[in-house]
């Protein structure tokens, strides 16, 4: 899902040709992020939209030839002059006098045009890579020609208008392996890719067969010296110094041309919006900052060392409310042991919900994130949630939040800043390891990404790319995380390898993790006398109580309705069962079909008193629901979701390690069958190994170190 | 040892005194670092000169009444206008056209005065816990003590009075230096006010204190004084302790809300930022140097446009990726 959608779009008109546009955002200062070739289209810029559009106003458009922009066959539609004509288009449909204005590549020159012929139009210019008459070209690009057909055609030779023709997916595949290579890029590459299908070869060849001005001139041409002279804004010129498919000369060259700032990036390739975009996010906002003079707030406060109180900044993440309630037990602990700690929660819906009842202070700035429970939910389909491609598909949502967690970090300090499974921030801090600036806690509950096996060899070599550069990471830079913290035991850790070639899951855990045990967020012997606990639910001692619950975000709709389905033929096995439906607070229990001894509840505040109380549960395969269930020694049944990981691989190996719960497979348990589970779970009697309660003190044991 | 010395140094007479100066560094980019109160000298700035040598050129001189600048006698000597002069003249004899100013304290009421009076000279005004008319005129335990006349008491603020300073200036000395540094564990900055407060003497400070006003300086009417800070066109940051004991944060609160400026605020600091906190004061100033000159580039730009001057390369910076 998209982490921002736009406030405005709509169509330019250029020629009779119609460009698709977007603004985002508002305020005196606007960022113009020009489309690049169109190869691909403004979706290009999806790590800087979000960002950027919270400070600026932000425009983006597509480029004629790909996205929502006509695609005309003709080129002279596509010359350099044409797409000039087609920046000033937009800016006039959306009222933008005045920009930043940033171009990548070819598109960089266009911009150069733009500022040199329309200088009121531009009151800054950011090229990334830009192509330019001066500088030199890439001796790996040249000598292949581009229009004689071959009998085969390897490396740069695919640029080539019969290959295009007929290889046309091959040639993308090399091209962005080329414009994007440096390691862990796959999602980049992907992307990409997959932007360069929406269009096709023939609209492809009409761009370059377009009468170009660019190519008719050389370096020794006065006009080009003239051409940069007649820039009057500050330049910053971006360039990555292994860049493949446009020198880093051009970029210095262009710098020297214009008076402007040069920042070469040792370890960049030619994307580098796409591949290091907290860095671009920085050196964009920066520049336009000291284009716009925006004032500086006009009070800033700074507090000398010896005054601040102790804070620490909670990030819990929001997929499920599992996070939520172990959390709050941990930093109910971190207070016993430093009474003085100040926790300020960066979180969101349905986390929120839980900090709220509890009293939490949730961080102003929260309300900037990106919403991951909505992307998880348009992720998933009947009982189904790739849990891995979700993640990854998740990409912009974890840049944008990452950059919220920046803004606030940048200007607050803290002590401490604690992780549970956020991911945004330790993949980030590991990319751009300068921005730690407190001691920083990772807590997760698994480790390990693992392919589902109907992904094939695909899924398995992405996951093992994942897993590596998190293995990378963590061997590159082993004092930014002060503490990892794994939610369990050694044990719980699964028996598989990273991948082919890579450690065993469970010793490299074992060497990098601390093992808090398992955390539950409450203790069992709280619920010791179960008959008063029913009593005070207003469940009586006869009734046979099933509570069926899915968790808090909204993909477990189907099972909720596929197990009250199962009602009427449980209930004539279990002639006393009272079957109560959870909803959870992202599904609306309106919406849920209804029986006579059924009822259905919308979000129930502390759940796991009534999972403790009933006498069997229905739940999905989330870790802290069962683990609820197990640690209050309750039969429950459990119905992984089909191709998510974690339930499948991590959890299951868990809840097998404590003897407890029975593991239903979703795609094949008719209602029957699930009545039949319910009834014989019923009859099996319990002996779960017991969950440890200690675990949210050790766990704030090892952090409590750090303050 | 000092940590950088002077790449020059000389003397101007202005108005009955002799002024010292020292000019570090080079390049276009002027920082000028004005005397406070006579009470102590250029070197209040020992820790802000070497860091902005190296990215500046940067000049301070010591007021009159201490340091190597001449002691005249006579109250006269010691308005604000000479004050202001005195910093013109040094401007004037190092050929610095135009520079971003700092000034602390009572410095920072000369800085008003020169910002507003001769705007051109003066590309950005820093002002650290500055005099100015607004605010809280201090706190009881102080207003409630005459300088001018005998006390029956010398406890406390009691002892900064005319009267006490001729008979026992060590004592108010030490003090005032507590004053200025309440802060924990500033013995260090406590100990260089009390030596710098040393080379001059309590004849000199009367002398500053009974000098008549000078028709420049700001108004002490509120409203009148808001209008003439306003006139202050150029950059402004406000630098001020919450917990300053010698001139109430309200006072540069007040000059920020005047002059539209920045005002940032040490939560839990003193008197002296720049001494007791003095990198978080470098970064501040170095920020606010950089923003200066951004402004003035593009000043300069825009009037350049019709040159065509080709231009040479700004800056490079080279990010490595782990």
């Amino acid at each position: 899902m998209r982490a921002r959608l736009p406030d405005r779009d709509g169509y330019a008109q250029r020629d009779g040709l119609k460009i698709f546009y977007e603004v985002f955002g508002d305020g005196p200062q606007t960022i113009l992020l020009l489309p690049p070739w169109a190869i691909n289209h403004s979706r290009t810029w999806k790590a800087q939209v979000p960002y950027l559009s919270r400070h600026f106003r932000v425009v983006t458009y597509d480029p004629v030839g790909n996205g929502r922009s006509d695609r005309p066959q003709d080129p002279n539609q596509y010359t350099d002059w044409k797409r000039v004509a087609d920046a000033i288009a937009v800016m006039d449909a959306t009222g933008t006098q005045e920009a930043v204005i940033v171009g990548i590549c070819t598109e960089a020159w266009v911009a150069t045009l733009l500022a040199g012929e329309h200088p009121q139009r531009a009151n800054g210019l950011v090229f990334f890579a830009p192509v330019s008459p001066y500088g030199e070209s890439m001796p790996e690009r040249e000598g292949f020609s581009f229009d004689e057909p071959r009998d085969s055609y390897e490396g740069w030779a695919k640029e080539n208008r019969h290959y295009w023709l007929s290889n046309y997916k091959d040639f993308l595949e090399f091209f962005f392996s080329q414009a994007i290579d440096e390691p862990h890029s796959t999602k980049q590459i992907e992307d990409s890719v997959g932007w360069g299908l929406e269009t096709d070869p023939k609209t492809l060849l009409a761009t370059v067969d377009a009468p170009e001005y660019l190519g008719t001139l050389t370096a020794a041409d006065p006009q080009v010296a003239e051409l940069y002279r007649k820039i009057e804004c500050p330049v910053l010129v971006i360039h990555g110094e292994h860049d493949r498919l446009v020198s880093p000369t051009r970029g210095e060259a262009v710098a020297q041309a214009t008076g402007g700032e040069l920042i070469v990036v040792k370890g960049g390739c030619h994307v580098l919006w796409g591949r290091q975009p907290v860095k671009v996010n920085l050196l964009l906002r920066d520049f336009a900052e000291r284009i716009a003079s925006m004032a500086p707030v006009k009070e800033q406060r700074w507090t000398t060392a010896r005054s601040r109180r102790r804070r620490a900044l909670y990030i819990s993440s929001p997929i499920g409310l599992g996070h939520a309630q172990r959390d709050i037990a941990i930093a109910r602990e971190l207070r016993h042991l430093r009474p003085d700690l100040e926790i300020d929660w960066l979180a969101q819906d349905p986390v929120t919900r839980v900090l709220e009842a509890e009293g939490e202070r949730i961080h102003p700035a929260s309300r900037f994130l990106a919403s991951e429970s909505k992307h998880i939910e348009s992720e998933s389909a009947e009982h189904d949630l790739h849990a891995f491609q979700a993640v990854r598909r998740m990409d912009e949502i974890l840049v944008n939040n990452f950059m919220v967690f920046h803004d606030i970090v940048r200007d607050e300090p803290y002590d401490l800043w604690i992780g549970d499974e956020a991911w945004e921030l330790d993949y980030f801090l590991h990319e751009n390891p300068e921005e730690k600036r407190a001691a920083y806690v990772w807590m997760t509950d698994f480790v390990g990404w693992i392919p589902m096996e109907d992904g094939g060899e695909r899924e398995a070599f992405l996951t093992s790319d994942y897993n590596a550069e998190m293995i990378e990471h963590i061997a590159r830079y082993p004092r930014l995380r002060d503490r990892s913290i794994f939610v369990g035991n050694p044990e719980d850790v699964v028996a598989d390898r990273f991948g082919p070639d890579l450690p065993l899951i469970a010793d490299w855990t074992r060497e990098h993790f601390d093992f808090s045990g398992y955390v539950t967020g409450f203790d069992p012997a709280a619920f010791a006398d179960r008959a008063a606990l029913r009593a005070e639910l207003g469940y009586k001692p006869d009734e046979t109580v099933c509570i069926v619950t899915v968790g808090g975000s909204g993909v477990g709709g189907h099972l909720l309705r596929r197990v009250i389905e199962s009602f009427p033929a449980a209930k004539r096995l279990v002639p006393n069962l009272r079957m109560i439906a959870v909803a959870g607070p992202r599904i609306d229990p309106a919406s849920l079909p209804s029986a006579d001894g059924l009822e259905v509840r919308a979000y129930v505040h502390e759940l796991y008193r009534h999972l403790a109380a009933c006498d069997i549960a229905v739940v999905q395969g989330g870790l802290s629901t069962t683990m609820e269930l197990t640690a209050n020694r309750r039969p429950f049944l459990y119905f992984p979701l089909r191709h998510h990981f974690e339930q499948n691989f991590h959890v299951r190996h868990r809840l097998e390690r404590y003897g407890a719960g029975r593991c239903m497979d979703y795609a094949t348990a008719t209602p029957d069958d699930i009545a039949a589970a319910i009834a014989s779970e019923l009859k099996r009697p319990v002996g779960y190994r017991p969950v440890e309660t200690d675990g949210a003190a050790r766990a704030a044991k090892r952090i409590a170190e750090l303050l | 040892m000092r940590a950088r010395e002077p790449d020059g140094s000389g003397y101007v007479e202005n108005a009955g005194a002799r002024i010292y100066y020292e000019v570090f560094g080079s390049g276009p980019k002027t920082l000028l670092f004005l005397p406070t109160w006579s009470l102590v000298h250029s070197r209040v700035w020992k820790l802000q000169v070497p860091y902005f040598a190296r990215h500046y050129r940067v000049i301070a001189f010591d007021g009159r009444g201490n340091g190597k600048s001449s002691r005249p006698s006579g109250a006269e000597a010691y308005s604000a206008q000479n004050f202001v002069d005195d910093a013109l003249a040094v401007m004037d004899a190092t050929v610095t056209a135009r520079a971003t100013v700092a000034g602390y304290s009572m410095g920072g009421l000369h800085l008003a005065m020169l910002a507003a009076n001769h705007a051109s000279r003066v590309a950005g005004a820093v002002f650290i816990g500055p005099v100015a008319p607004f605010g809280a005129k201090g706190r009881p335990e102080r207003t409630a003590f005459s300088w001018s006349e005998p006390l029956p008491t010398s406890e406390g603020w009691a002892k900064h009075n005319k009267h006490y300073w001729k008979r026992a200036y060590d004592d108010w000395l030490a003090f005032f230096a507590g004053k200025v540094l309440t802060e924990p564990h500033s013995t260090k900055g406590i100990e260089d006010v009390i030596g710098w407060g040393n080379e001059t003497n309590a004849d000199v400070l009367i002398a500053t204190y009974e000098a008549p006003e000078s028709p420049g300086e700001p108004p002490s009417d509120l409203a009148q004084a808001a209008q003439y800070y306003a006139r202050i066109a150029c950059p402004v940051l406000v630098i001020h302790g919450s917990d300053d004991e010698v001139i109430a944060h309200s006072a540069g609160a007040g000059v920020a809300k005047a002059t539209g400026g920045t005002l940032v605020t040490i939560a839990g600091g003193g008197h002296a930022p720049h001494l007791r906190h003095p990198v978080k004061v470098n970064i501040l100033l170095r920020r606010f140097m950089d923003d200066v000159a951004a402004t003035a580039d593009r000043a300069a730009r825009s009037w350049r446009t019709s040159q065509s001057t080709p231009r040479g390369l700004r800056a490079e910076h080279t990010h490595t990726l782990r």
